[in-house]
């Protein structure tokens, strides 16, 4: 599997770590991150990413403008990556408060990433 | 690709579909393990973080005005996620609760433009209790604050919209 290649957008870098390693243990040693919306929207249309991990709250913007951008892009390549969205944010009854994403658009995780979201 | 446009159900695979699909080197059992392995060899490197970004948290919480502004309380989230994400990844449970705690808060100060530093400082008080190499907390104990902190986040949102 080492050909598959993650993109991760987020600005806390010990989260990126953590994910990093998680990636590395299931064998994609070439995991790419970034830490923001405007970022990671230049380097997606110019590299074959084959998975996008996005935190949901990120210092230019929310995790669910970047995905609403990915979703209208004209690339089916793009436009169809496998989104797993982050949030360590949730309301009193569990339910994430960000991103306002319907099921179809993404997969969103509570924080921290534990392995069993990846599966 | 298949479209199907009544229910408007897009199915695109990508070499991430394929590789699901097919044989791979290891187990399941055999990724998840090395996985855990790799985020548990970094507990040394990254506690010490959890214990720099507690007292940084202190810090500035002390430093606060009376009344603070919006950028501080992003400045706080910052810190608040980190501390958050460690205390998960490396099983602290009460700091954990803490600081999800904390970023709800958080999130209702902005949302409601609440700008009192108290509530923010009994959350960081509450997280010293619960550092990495602390004596355990008895869980009659523990609840009784987790509950503290639940009445206080209330507290602070029905007081802002009783303002409204």
């Amino acid at each position: 599997m080492r050909f598959v290649l993650p993109l991760i957008v987020d600005s806390d870098q010990f989260a990126v770590e953590i994910l990093r390693q998680i990636f590395e243990g299931f064998g994609l040693p070439e995991a790419r991150s970034v830490d923001n919306v405007e970022a990671a929207r230049e380097l997606l249309p110019d590299r074959k990413f084959d998975l996008l991990v996005c935190e949901a709250m990120l210092k230019d913007g929310l995790g669910a403008d970047l995905v609403r951008w990915v979703r209208a892009q004209a690339n089916p390549r793009l436009r169809y990556i496998p989104i797993v969205m982050l949030t360590g944010q949730v309301g009193e009854l569990g339910e994430a408060k960000e991103p306002n994403l319907s099921q179809d658009e993404i997969d969103g995780f509570m924080k921290p990433a534990r392995m069993m979201v990846f599966e | 690709m298949k479209m199907n446009e009544s229910a408007r159900v897009v199915y695109y695979r990508n070499s991430l579909h394929y590789l699901l699909k097919s044989q791979g080197d290891v187990t399941r059992e055999q990724a998840l393990a090395a996985a855990r392995s790799n985020v548990e060899g970094l507990a040394d490197d990254l506690l010490p973080v959890l214990h720099a970004e507690i007292d940084k948290l202190e810090a500035l919480v002390a430093s606060a005005p009376d009344s603070i502004s919006e950028s501080f309380i992003r400045e706080v989230f910052d810190r608040q996620s980190i501390i958050f994400n460690l205390a998960g990844t490396f099983g602290c449970a009460g700091l954990r609760h803490i600081s999800e705690s904390l970023g709800d808060l958080l999130a209702d100060m902005i949302e409601l433009d609440i700008r009192r530093v108290e509530p923010i400082y009994v959350h960081v008080r509450a997280a010293r209790m619960f550092r990495p190499g602390m004596p355990p907390v008895l869980d009659e104990a523990q609840a009784r604050l987790f509950n503290h902190l639940a009445s206080v986040r209330h507290f602070v949102r029905s007081e802002a919209k009783g303002r409204s």
